[in-house]
């Protein structure tokens, strides 16, 4: 009986911890939206925890922003534009943990893996930040279930900017 | 095998919980060389500080506007760069902070993140003369949510007071 409850414990832990999507903190300087701009540029994204990992993390990143903003249908422009029309996607990984699920598996709590990402919109016309986020995602729970967090916590952060993105495009 | 219900169910409770302390965070001030700052002659009030989004595993742990506030005046006053003034009283200039988010993820090792956006507008020509938006996070070993929290919040202090510090008045 106490094993199942422990169980049952473990599994809405899962659920409610490990699983949940949440989305950036936004910090915009007006209410405008963001609707004039018809062009995105993702600016290179920058690698700021001082540490190198199995893979190239802000690679890794800045393709999910774009591949997640053309899956919208938004023109992401390569390279930098002649157009001034452009909404500028700057960001910054501040903090990578890829953690391992093994150790989550092996011990409650241990082997976390987390990432913090901040990313500044920037009009690229007058070069003033728009609006701000700040992402910050942790995957401590699931065991080997959820082997893999450490590249899938990268494009669910991307996703969150994204739909943040999309939800200022349409206000 | 029922021996092992407790190892799991205490297991469980630490992954999701740590060994949490929840008490909302009050040592905040940075733990600085305060005798490194200048002062400008200048004078500055602090205004009240709004809180926005909140993640964190237990009500009443968060940082408070007013405890924010109260911590963001001691450290100002502690560096002596401005004499801050009461909340009312005419000074140069305002300085505004808006806790963008705060964010406590549980666990044997729980982070803490706090995202803060600060304004100085100088009150003669209610121009917005400097602004910042400052993230600090901590990560506290064996779950002390209060200690992550609180020093992510001493991190944000000490990295906007020496922003203020480095530039011209």
């Amino acid at each position: 009986m106490i094993i199942k409850v422990a169980i049952s414990y473990l599994m809405v832990s899962i659920l409610v911890f490990g699983c949940g999507a949440s989305s950036p903190a936004v910090r915009m300087e007006s209410a405008e939206p963001l609707r004039k701009y018809g062009v995105f540029e993702v600016a290179a994204v920058s690698n700021d925890t001082g540490k190198t990992f199995a893979f190239d993390i802000a690679e890794e990143f800045g393709n999910q922003i774009r591949s997640q903003l053309e899956s919208k249908g938004y023109i992401v422009a390569s390279g930098s534009t002649g157009t001034d029309d452009a909404l500028i996607v700057r960001c910054s990984i501040t903090s990578y943990e890829p953690g391992s699920a093994f150790a989550r598996w092996l011990a409650p709590g241990a082997g976390k893996t987390q990432a913090t990402v901040l990313t500044s919109l920037v009009d690229k016309r007058t070069d003033a930040t728009v609006g701000e986020m700040l992402s910050a995602e942790a995957v401590g729970t699931g065991g080997l279930y959820s082997a893999g967090a450490d590249r899938w916590i990268l494009e669910k952060i991307a996703k969150g900017v994204v739909d943040k993105i999309e939800e200022r495009m349409k206000k | 095998m029922n021996r092992l219900a407790p190892v799991l169910l205490a297991g469980a409770f630490i992954m999701t919980a740590g060994c949490a302390t929840t008490n909302p965070p009050v040592k905040m001030t940075p733990y600085l060389d305060y005798s490194t700052f200048s002062a400008t002659g200048k004078t500055i009030r602090v205004a009240q500080v709004s809180v926005g989004e909140v993640q964190t595993p237990a009500e009443g742990l968060q940082i408070s506007g007013e405890s924010f506030r109260n911590s963001l005046r001691e450290t100002l006053v502690k560096t002596g760069i401005f004499r801050v003034l009461p909340e009312g009283e005419n000074a140069d200039y305002e300085c505004r902070a808006e806790i963008v988010s705060q964010k406590v993820f549980p666990g044997l090792t729980a982070n803490a993140i706090l995202f803060v956006h600060y304004r100085i507008v100088e009150i003669r020509t209610k121009n917005i003369v400097f602004r910042s938006s400052v993230h600090s996070q901590n990560d506290s070993y064996g779950g002390d949510l209060t200690n992550a929290l609180e020093s992510a919040a001493r991190d944000n202090l000490a990295k906007i007071v020496h922003q203020i510090s480095v530039r011209s008045w």
